[in-house]
């Protein structure tokens, strides 16, 4: 009974349009009145929750992604992707998913690829006559390699919601392949669809605009290098390496490239602690929901229900799979990873899956929930920034979907896609 | 149309918060440099740090209510009638006035209990943890009642931010 007052008040809650964090917190503090437990461990689990050192990593990712857009990295990453493979067919699609790769493997979230990427991407590619469905579906499914390409704050969720034991340098390190094959994905499909649309390609700019635009692109792009290296290295903390990367993002922002003011650095500020906060008060509830979760033993529940379905693994890893990817077309990435984790790890674990590739999984599948509806907020930004309907959108986006899915599914069944890099350092 | 004061109090919010946020991060600059480079950790940067980002992320929270910048589903009820909007809303308004109360009544206890036992390395008392979310209990059911003021006043209104 308290199950199912926990599960009804968070679906109810949802449904009348709570925000989710909230509805995590209302759910745990109506269970806890139910079940007579003291209340105030709602709020006690819920500050437990937020105080954990590794997580001051995600606010400085997140000031770390303003500073790089409003200082001016992100273009000349733009620029760079542009001198590399802007003169293929349909370049400005190819520079949009290299572009892509690399903001996201700097600020690790997707929607501050969308949103960095899409205000330079897509007006410019309408001016060179690209149509707006095909850029925001460009811009949107490429921004998925925001949360695989490391460094990725929702990869510290995930090791926080596995209880520890995770090393993050791992994860970050498992990220890279997966996150790069997706790509090359997404980059055939946008090719394909280019060459059919029969999109013109961008004369080549020339040996030495091109090594202009990567010498340019580079002190920008050395911001992943001190954040990554130092968490690979084991020489600083994901935190520490994640506050490097900040004080090295306003360097070069600020005095090497000179574009950042203190206007720009006051809204990377003010727009950081937005965001965090809305990030840390959903780690907060959703802890003290997990905490219920927990109580009533759900992790072995839906063990047991999976493995009455089949114990075959490929039929359990595409059930995992169909039912992430569901709860990510409804709900936001930071929540699920912090829920499904403990529900679905230790399934996984039964059936002999890498906690680490299982990280891969999640990410991907989630990463994918963002640009579907009705609950994509990548989704929402590039609709908003083109200024198109979503309905437009939606009619042409399946090639994209079609292309992350074959990387998710690599990504599912073959364990060395992502163990590879972590094996090789570790 | 909201109560000014309450868009003050905001700024302030927002000003404090940011200007945490820059202390966050030069505190943690500086244990990376005293463990570095002076090799000589500052012990208790890391217990500062957390207990800032608790007084950054808590009352903005609040104010993120206020803003409805926090992610939800709002598709279902823009199914409704606008009548029905209105209904829910006030709904929701009231269910999230109560849990602010609840936070700001629970989390009162929690600073209580905890007065006396101090945070390892800072030495200032653990109720320190808990008063943002006192705080931020009372910022949202002070929110949320500005929200039900407005919704009442103007039942041909489906929200209380500009659509």
């Amino acid at each position: 009974m308290g199950l199912a007052i926990l599960l009804g008040c968070f679906v109810l809650g949802i449904v009348i349009g709570l925000p989710i964090a909230f509805a995590l917190g209302v759910a745990a503090l109506v269970t806890a009145m139910f079940e007579g437990i003291p209340e105030l461990i709602v709020f006690q689990r819920m500050i437990a929750g937020m105080n954990i050192f590794s997580l001051l990593a995600i606010p400085f990712f997140i000031f770390a992604g303003e500073l790089m857009m409003r200082g001016g990295i992100a273009l000349r990453l733009v620029r760079f992707a542009q001198a590399l493979v802007g003169q293929m067919r349909g370049g400005l699609g190819l520079v949009n998913v290299l572009s892509s790769m690399l903001f996201g493997g700097i600020s690790g979230s997707a929607v501050a690829d969308t949103s960095a990427l899409g205000s330079v991407l897509i007006p410019m590619m309408r001016e060179k006559g690209y149509d707006d469905d095909y850029s925001v579906n460009v811009t949107v499914t490429s921004s998925i390699a925001g949360v695989m390409v490391p460094p990725s704050h929702n990869m510290i969720l995930y090791a926080l919601a596995a209880g520890g034991g995770i090393s993050i340098s791992s994860l970050f390190l498992a990220g890279i392949v997966p996150g790069v094959i997706m790509c090359l994905c997404l980059a055939v499909a946008a090719w394909a669809i280019a060459v059919k649309r029969g999109y013109k390609a961008e004369p080549f700019p020339g040996l030495k605009a091109a090594a202009l635009a990567g010498i340019a692109a580079m002190p920008g792009f050395m911001t992943a290098v001190v954040i990554i290296g130092g968490v690979v290295s084991g020489i600083f903390t994901v935190t520490e390496s994640a506050a490097i990367g900040v004080i090295y993002a306003l360097i070069v922002t600020s005095l090497v490239y000179r574009t950042l003011t203190v206007r720009d650095f006051w809204l990377s500020v003010v727009q950081s602690i937005r965001t965090t906060a809305m990030v840390m008060v959903l780690i907060g509830t959703a802890t003290s929901f997990a905490y219920f979760l927990a109580l009533y033993q759900v992790p072995a529940l839906i063990l047991e229900l999976l493995l009455g379905v089949s114990d075959n693994p490929i039929v359990l890893l595409l059930l995992i799979n169909i039912s992430l990817l569901v709860l990510g077309a409804f709900m936001d990435m930071g929540a699920l990873i912090l829920i499904c984790t403990p529900i679905f790890l230790p399934v996984v674990r039964e059936i002999g899956m890498d906690p680490i590739q299982f990280g891969m999984l999640l990410m991907m599948n989630l990463g994918l929930g963002l640009t579907t509806p009705p609950v994509g907020a990548c989704l929402f930004v590039g609709c908003s920034i083109a200024k198109v309907p979503m309905e437009t959108v939606l009619r042409t986006i399946w090639p994209f979907y079609f292309a992350v899915f074959l990387a998710l599914m690599l990504t599912t069944y073959v364990p060395a896609i992502s163990l590879t890099l972590p094996s090789l350092f570790n | 149309m909201r109560f000014r004061i309450l868009d003050y109090l905001v700024a302030i919010i927002v000003a404090l918060g940011g200007a945490a946020f820059v202390v966050l991060i030069g505190i943690t600059g500086w244990q990376v440099w005293g463990r570095y480079v002076l090799n000589d950790t500052p012990t208790w940067a890391e217990r500062l740090s957390l207990l800032l980002i608790l007084i950054v992320v808590l009352p903005l929270a609040a104010v993120g209510l206020r803003e409805r910048t926090h992610l939800g589903i709002s598709f279902l009820i823009s199914l409704l009638s606008p009548r029905l909007q209105w209904v829910v809303n006030i709904i929701n308004a009231i269910i999230l006035g109560l849990f602010g109360i609840a936070m700001a009544g629970y989390s009162m206890q929690l600073v209580n209990g905890t007065w006396n036992r101090k945070i390892p390395l800072l030495g200032v008392p653990q109720a320190f943890q808990y008063l943002p979310l006192v705080l931020t209990g009372v910022l949202i059911a002070v929110f949320m009642a500005e929200r039900l003021w407005f919704l009442l006043r103007h039942p041909e209104k489906t929200t209380d931010i500009a659509e």
